[in-house]
């Protein structure tokens, strides 16, 4: 079971400069909001900043890096669904842009 | 560590409570029934009851397993005289398994009044025996766990539901039986769920009830996904079954039961809670007591709940230990909550320090501890109709 349940397991390899967010798998490309990220906020990750594109509320999923439309939104390290439009890094995830695969 | 004592059954099984139970065998004698057990104010002598007239196998086979779990201790059976349920056969096999019962005939006792006197005999006839029940050395591989969700977020599926499946897999390495649900809320892991199979027929068996479940909601025009879910973050049905999975912990799966179904093995089992046959049953699940129910009814001792929108329920039969997803929600309902996994996300704690503070409270569970909703007196129960092919599969 390869899920890394614990943020503090990550402090090893991920910069948590904001504390509004939670990346749950080195593999996700999605993380959650813990509070309400507003846009312009940035969140420093290993792998670069990203910059809040829009109002995240809180326990919704915004994007970590890049998606192309068809491609699979991976949470828990998990495929969760196909994403339906591009996706740029900041955007907020929801039914607008991810539908499920069942 | 404690060492847990347990009520000694005749058939060897150990209790962690001992109650008496005052059984309603059809609507018509609900009032009758809660007005004994009013009479004793006394959380260890418990009402419930089943509602419907009309004769179930499946309500029938649950309410026989309730009676005889090994948290009861004794049981007043009270009949209106004219419901389906069959009453003798019901307190012959409660008899049969040790405990005194007695049974309350309404239509043959005068009716309400004097039923209400005649129940009160009943109960203070068998309390000393249901007292001086053995208490004897209960280790951990005679324990049986049961976790479900209710109100969840998108914070279970990182806090509580994780922290939940560590403690599973320390208990099932102790020896423990587990017991996780709802093949509906994990339509979209079976075949996460299929890889953790011990052989290839429970692999079978878990993807045939998770298609079932899927084909049951898609019939019923609504899943388990709700509205409040989808305000909380959670987008796809996918999302929210991996949320409630984690719950399972990592160990392999030793087979899927039935509600009502007790394993004979040690190990992590899959309950299958949505009727076999025609979608004619309603909901597979009216409400999370009625899981609870069906969890208890297999043998659970006790219950892990997973909340995050926060749930203030109990049980009657068995202690249910809340687990709280979030911090807001834990701190407006912190007297309902026994468990705060919301420290997770503020990095005070991890899923492994969680881990630790559930076993600690299941053995202190076990010792007597009352839970939250013991304390508030929450002692709900819920059974109604169902359906299932007789299992023939019995591990």
């Amino acid at each position: 079971m390869p899920l890394v349940n614990s943020r503090i397991k990550y402090t090893t390899d991920m910069d948590f400069i904001n504390e509004g967010f939670f990346l749950i798998h080195k593999k996700d490309n999605v993380a959650i909001a813990l509070n309400t990220l507003k846009k312009n906020d940035f969140i420093n990750l290993q792998t670069g900043r990203v910059i809040i594109q829009q109002d995240i509320q809180m326990g919704h999923k915004f994007a970590v890096k890049d998606i192309n439309e068809g491609d699979k939104i991976i949470k828990y390290g998990y495929f969760i669904g196909i994403a339906t439009d591009s996706i740029t890094a900041g955007m907020h995830v929801h039914f607008h842009n991810l539908k499920s695969d069942y | 560590m404690k060492q847990i004592q347990g009520y000694l059954r005749e058939d060897g099984t150990k209790g962690i409570r001992n109650v008496i139970l005052v059984v309603y065998l059809v609507e018509c004698a609900h009032h009758v029934a809660r007005k004994i057990v009013d009479n004793f104010d006394d959380p260890n002598i418990q009402l419930i009851g089943f509602s419907g007239c009309a004769p179930n196998n499946y309500a029938s086979e649950i309410m026989k397993n309730i009676c005889t779990h090994s948290n009861v201790g004794g049981v007043v059976l009270v009949s209106l005289g004219c419901e389906n349920m069959d009453r003798n056969g019901l307190h012959d096999e409660i008899i049969k398994s040790g405990r005194p019962a007695e049974l309350l005939v309404i239509q043959e006792n005068k009716g309400t009044s004097n039923s209400i006197l005649q129940g009160i005999e009943f109960v203070k006839a068998i309390q000393p025996e249901v007292e001086k029940v053995k208490k004897v050395e209960m280790h951990s591989d005679e324990i049986i766990l049961g976790t479900i969700c209710g109100g969840s977020d998108s914070f279970s599926g990182i806090t509580a539901n994780p922290s939940i499946g560590k403690a599973f897999d320390y208990f099932l390495k102790q020896g423990s039986i587990c017991i996780f649900e709802e093949p509906g809320e994990l339509i979209g892991c079976e075949n996460l769920l299929a890889e953790r199979a011990i052989n290839n027929e429970v692999a079978k068996q878990i993807e045939r009830i998770i298609k079932k479940a899927d084909n049951y909601y898609k019939q019923m025009g609504k899943d388990s996904f709700s509205e409040g879910n989808a305000t909380g973050g959670i987008t796809t049905i996918e999302e929210k079954s991996l949320g409630s999975y984690f719950k399972s912990g990592s160990s392999k799966i030793n087979g899927v039961i039935q509600p009502g179904e007790m394993p004979c093995h040690k190990g992590l089992y899959l309950m299958d809670v949505v009727p076999d046959g025609d979608v004619k049953w309603g909901f597979p699940n009216i409400n999370d007591n009625a899981e609870i129910i069906e969890l208890i009814s297999s043998g659970c001792h006790l219950i892990l709940f997973s909340t995050g929108r926060g749930s203030v329920v109990g049980s009657a039969i068995s202690p249910v230990i809340k687990i709280c997803s979030n911090e807001i929600t834990y701190n407006k309902m912190e007297e309902d909550m026994d468990l705060n996994a919301g420290k997770i996300l503020n990095q005070e704690s991890s899923t492994d320090d969680l881990c630790e503070e559930i076993k600690e409270l299941v053995y202190n569970v076990c010792c007597g501890e009352r839970t939250k909703s013991e304390a508030l007196r929450h002692q709900e129960f819920v059974l109604s109709y169902k359906y299932f092919n007789k299992s023939d599969c019995k591990y």
